[in-house]
């Protein structure tokens, strides 16, 4: 396995490592590196050290280092990446030393999101802030790249098309729902405030969805309870009528396209983040199925008629900073599978 | 020389907040630091305002000065109390562990408090628990045939944060791991209600047993000797209910409000809990300071 | 477009429970899942009124253990599915979730009170990850703001419900509470939305037709109403309405039918609609308190209308049986001055 991702790292930033100049002997901030998004980070920037030697010093922000301990052993490890632990509401001060953020902290799992929607809130507003504070003392201050989430875009629009930094996004449920998007529509909005008075350079991205491999399947996406449900030899079960379309971008064309961010993204922009290439659900059951051992019983419930799509346009990024997907949809989902596979089998053992 | 023990408290929740307001408020303890993760939080600038010194680097900080304090609340979680219990036994320091991680000695301060304090860790079961344990253990004390017995617990809803909600299985296993022990029973069974009524309702805790030939006398004259007792230290801890007995099924209710310290008066569940931790730790300090 | 299929959950076994006590025998379970089965409902849940290990001297001790339940149904059932009732705080997945499963249940719903849908979130993904079927329950739900109602579901939504049923507990609805709250579910909630009608007011009938309607496809019913206070919908009565309004429910009506005359011997307590269980209704108290209450209203000699008034006064839920005798004492105590 861990030559599948040295392979994979490989092909997402070979073509734009060239490009990374900045980054070299440089010191990297990750907030939430002990997430999917953070920990992906890391392990491109340290496959740079280790194979083009850029030198860098890594430093993860995390209430636990623990936790990246048992996800990656190898990553925690390592002796360019160092920890600082902290709760990120409460953190004052930074090293010095510190040239790129990548803040990346907040727990994107609806079902926290609905049972603690208070400590959802403050860990993105008030972390925002804190970090900003903290950056805003930094003498040597290159880039921050802010994580905040496709969701501010509100409802996907009525007409399925791809969704550009443009828009201005359809009015948000009112609720609980809103909860998640409006904290991170109020912490963009922070992040420009800064950059407005302190003049940091911030630049900001909006996730779509991801798969790959060290993503829970437990996690409450389709896409997730899915590989799950198949992996398990337990139907997969579709709840509506299987039309709408999402994409996934695989997870080191992700940490390739932040690192391109990091490295020449105009500050107090705003890029998305996600992959062009539209699935149905239906699909994604179909893909699931072609690529494992034993295809289970697809179940369409058909309990709602929803078409949405929530598909990011990514004009903005490809031409700007010359990214691309390197990988489609279905080389992403095979290997995430054959990661799962693996981690299943040697969880058995 | 000070004439009170240090004490630290880990967690800066609701239950952490409030013990902080009894510990400053007792004759035997003082709180030395107040630990948790986010120096933002309410409880946070509440001890703050106190003069209290705080840290934001939960138990860390007693690791790194252990001489801070000698008694140590963990008002986390028991996920988080599973990984501190270890680190702070090395550290030679007397527990008092306010979640249903259950590794310590179990206590209810009316039946084993000099038990607790002879240990190193001390585990408070439940709200619950605290409620309804010493009303079951005075009964089973008339009726030692008694084999099963069973605690319905309704609380205020508005009482109830998330880590309570998201492990409502763990609160009903330690409470009946708490009723199995002390009342020497093979079965028991815990369950709660959350009550969103408004205005908030005070919580409230019954006991069930099966019975035959009920003393009832005797049963009465255990219990509201127990409820006196808990009244030193719960002042609104009341027999609403007295013993009642119908067609081989024996009840009574109790009370409870709180004192309304930092967690309002109707999350009497919150209070006893922190009353019996309280209670516990001003023993262990006594005890300390006598022999000093 | 409208969606004319309706699926009827049949809590016969369950609610019915209430009515008889907890008593529930062998023979009635196997004889009722067997007629149900071949009526070809979509659902039979099985088990003590407040669900899954909620057997208990409180309550009601059930004459059978939970899993001597589930595995009498189990055997009797060939293509409905069999369902369990779970309220979290009573039942805990290590102790009883996880036997259930092992029992051959397939679908599970875990009910809360309607404004504590976050006590759910480790039950529901429990059963989600185990790959058997899991709705979510609002029990109580006229106790909120329909509104508030949403944001409940939306949670156990969230946490993997495939379809969230609200509870008329208390039996006090009308129809147009019902229409509203399944209208703003269904607009709002991506998983099919259901309906669980108490006849408190006779208007468990009158609610369900109005919850399809206005977008609900799972309907809760039981063979002649046989279901805690005044009874639920009378499954046979749904089938039939619904089949005049041009809903599909899959069953045969017919067998259904047979099935309701036979109930009456197997069960022989059929609910109805007393004086005490339109107060209930009236009052918002829930209608599984209709037992006990007239058992403490005889011991006290109150009037057991005063009993529901005041404890729906106290915004009093299932599993508060103890506030009866409470409230009783008190009220003994006034008339008495």
């Amino acid at each position: 396995m861990k030559k599948m991702i040295q392979d994979d790292i490989q092909r997402s930033i070979q073509g734009l490592s060239s490009t990374f100049g900045s980054l070299k002997g440089k010191v990297i901030l990750i907030t939430g590196g002990t997430g999917f998004v953070g920990a992906w980070v890391a392990r491109s920037l340290v496959w740079l050290n280790d194979e083009l030697n850029f030198d860098c010093s890594i430093i993860i922000l995390t209430r636990n280092p623990k936790k990246l301990e048992e996800l990656d052993p190898d990553l925690y490890g390592r002796s360019d990446i160092s920890f600082i632990k902290s709760d990120i509401r409460s953190l004052h001060d930074l090293p010095q030393d510190i040239n790129y953020i990548i803040h990346s902290a907040a727990n994107p799992d609806n079902r926290v999101h609905m049972s603690d929607p208070v400590n959802t809130m403050d860990v993105i507003a008030i972390g925002t802030k804190a970090i900003m504070d903290a950056a805003s003392r930094l003498s040597d201050i290159k880039g921050i790249v802010y994580l905040s989430s496709g969701q501010v875009y509100g409802d996907a629009p009525g007409n399925g098309a791809a969704i550009s930094e443009n828009s201005q996004g359809y009015l948000l449920k009112k609720g609980i729902n809103s909860i998640y998007p409006e904290a991170k529509r109020y912490s963009e909005a922070l992040c420009l405030a800064y950059r407005s008075l302190y003049k940091l350079p911030v630049t900001i991205v909006r996730p779509f969805s991801f798969i790959g491999p060290y993503q829970e399947l437990n996690k409450p996406w389709a896409i997730n309870s899915f590989m799950q449900e198949a992996l398990n030899g337990q139907p997969i079960r579709i709840l509506g009528n299987g039309k709408p379309k999402r994409s996934y971008l695989y997870a080191t064309d992700m940490a390739a396209w932040l690192l391109a961010i990091l490295a020449n993204g105009k500050d107090g922009e705003v890029y998305n983040l996600g992959s062009s290439e539209e699935v149905s659900l239906l699909e994604v059951a179909n893909e699931i199925n072609s690529i494992i051992s034993i295809p289970v019983d697809i179940i369409v419930k058909n309990n709602n008629t929803l078409e949405s799509n929530f598909i990011p346009s990514l004009d903005y990024i490809h031409t700007q900073l010359g990214v691309k997907e390197n990988f489609t949809f279905k080389e992403a989902l095979l290997h995430t599978i054959k990661w799962n596979v693996n981690k299943q089998g040697s969880n058995d053992e | 020389m000070s004439s009170k023990i240090r004490v630290g408290i880990i967690g800066t929740g609701n239950i952490g907040t409030d013990l902080l307001m009894k510990v400053q408020r007792s004759k035997f303890l003082e709180c030395t630091i107040f630990s948790g993760r986010n120096l933002a939080s309410s409880g946070m600038s509440k001890a703050a305002a106190m003069g209290v010194r705080l840290s934001d680097e939960g138990i860390d900080i007693i690791v790194r000065e252990p001489d801070l304090c000698d008694i140590v609340f963990d008002a986390t979680s028991a996920k988080s109390h599973l990984a501190h219990a270890s680190i702070l036994e090395q550290l030679g320091k007397f527990v008092i562990d306010m979640t249903p991680a259950k590794i310590g000695v179990l206590c209810v301060p009316e039946v084993n408090l000099e038990e607790a304090i002879g240990s190193r860790n001390v585990n408070m079961i439940t709200c619950g628990g605290q409620a309804s344990i010493p009303i079951a253990y005075a009964i089973s004390k008339v009726h030692s045939e008694i084999d099963y017995i069973e605690t319905v617990s309704t609380i205020s809803s508005r009482s109830a944060g998330p880590g309570t909600r998201i492990n409502i299985d763990e609160y009903i296993e330690a409470t009946e791991k708490g009723l199995k022990l002390f009342c020497g029973v093979s079965h028991a069974k815990a369950m709660i209600n959350l009550n969103p009524a408004n205005p908030a309702i005070d919580m409230q805790t019954t006991v069930l047993v099966e019975l035959k030939n009920p003393d009832i006398e005797n049963i009465l004259v255990e219990i509201e000797k127990m409820v006196s007792k808990i009244q030193r230290y719960v002042p609104g801890y009341k027999l609403i209910v007295k013993p009642t007995f119908d067609n081989g099924k024996l009840l009574t209710t109790v009370r409870v409000q709180g004192l309304g310290d930092y967690l309002p008066k109707f999350a009497g569940n919150l209070d006893i809990i922190n009353c019996a931790a309280i209670e516990v730790a001003e023993h262990f300090a006594h005890k300390k300071l006598a022999k000093v | 477009m409208d969606n004319l299929e309706v699926s009827l959950y049949d809590v016969t076994l369950r609610d019915g429970s209430h009515a008889i006590r907890h008593q529930l025998n062998v023979d009635q379970i196997a004889t009722y899942a067997k007629l149900a089965d071949s009526a070809g409902v979509g659902v039979v849940e099985v088990g003590h009124g407040i669900g899954l290990g909620a057997s208990s001297l409180q309550i009601g001790k059930s004459l059978l253990s939970d899993e001597q339940m589930l595995t009498t149904a189990r055997e009797n059932l060939k293509h409905s599915l069999l369902g369990i009732h779970v309220v979290p705080g009573y039942a805990t997945i290590s102790r009883d979730i996880s036997k259930a499963i092992d029992c051959g249940v397939d679908v599970i719903r875990i009910a809360t009170q309607c404004t504590e849908a976050d006590t759910s979130e480790q039950h529901i993904s429990y059963v989600r990850g185990t790959g058997r079927r899991v709705f979510g329950g609002l029990m109580m739900s006229h106790m909120i703001s329909p509104e508030m109602l949403v944001q409940e579901a939306l949670k156990m939504e969230s946490y993997g419900a495939e379809g969230i049923t609200i509870l008329d507990s208390a039996g006090t609805f009308l129809p147009a509470d019902v229409e509203k709250r399944i209208g703003l579910l269904v607009d709002s909630l991506k998983v099919p939305v259901g309906f669980h009608g108490h006849n408190n007011l006779g208007m468990a009938i009158a609610n369900s037709l109005s919850a399809v309607k206005a977008g609900a496809t799972i309907i809760d019913g039981s063979i002649s109403g046989f279901g805690g206070g005044a009874g639920n919908a009378s499954i046979e009565l749904l089938a039939a309405v619904f089949s005049m309004e041009g809903y599909k429910t899959g069953v045969d009506l017919y067998k259904l039918l047979d099935a309701a005359d036979i109930a009456e011997k197997l069960f022989s307590v059929l609910p109805k609609i007393t004086s005490s269980s339109i107060v209930s209704g009236m009052s918002g108290v829930v209608s599984v308190f209709s037992k006990p209450v007239a058992r403490v209203a005889e011991i006290y000699n109150v009037d057991p209308r005063d009993i529901y008034f005041e404890l729906g006064r106290l915004g009093a839920i299932a599993g508060q049986e103890d506030l009866i005798v409470e409230v009783a004492q008190a009220l003994a105590i006034k008339d008495f001055r």
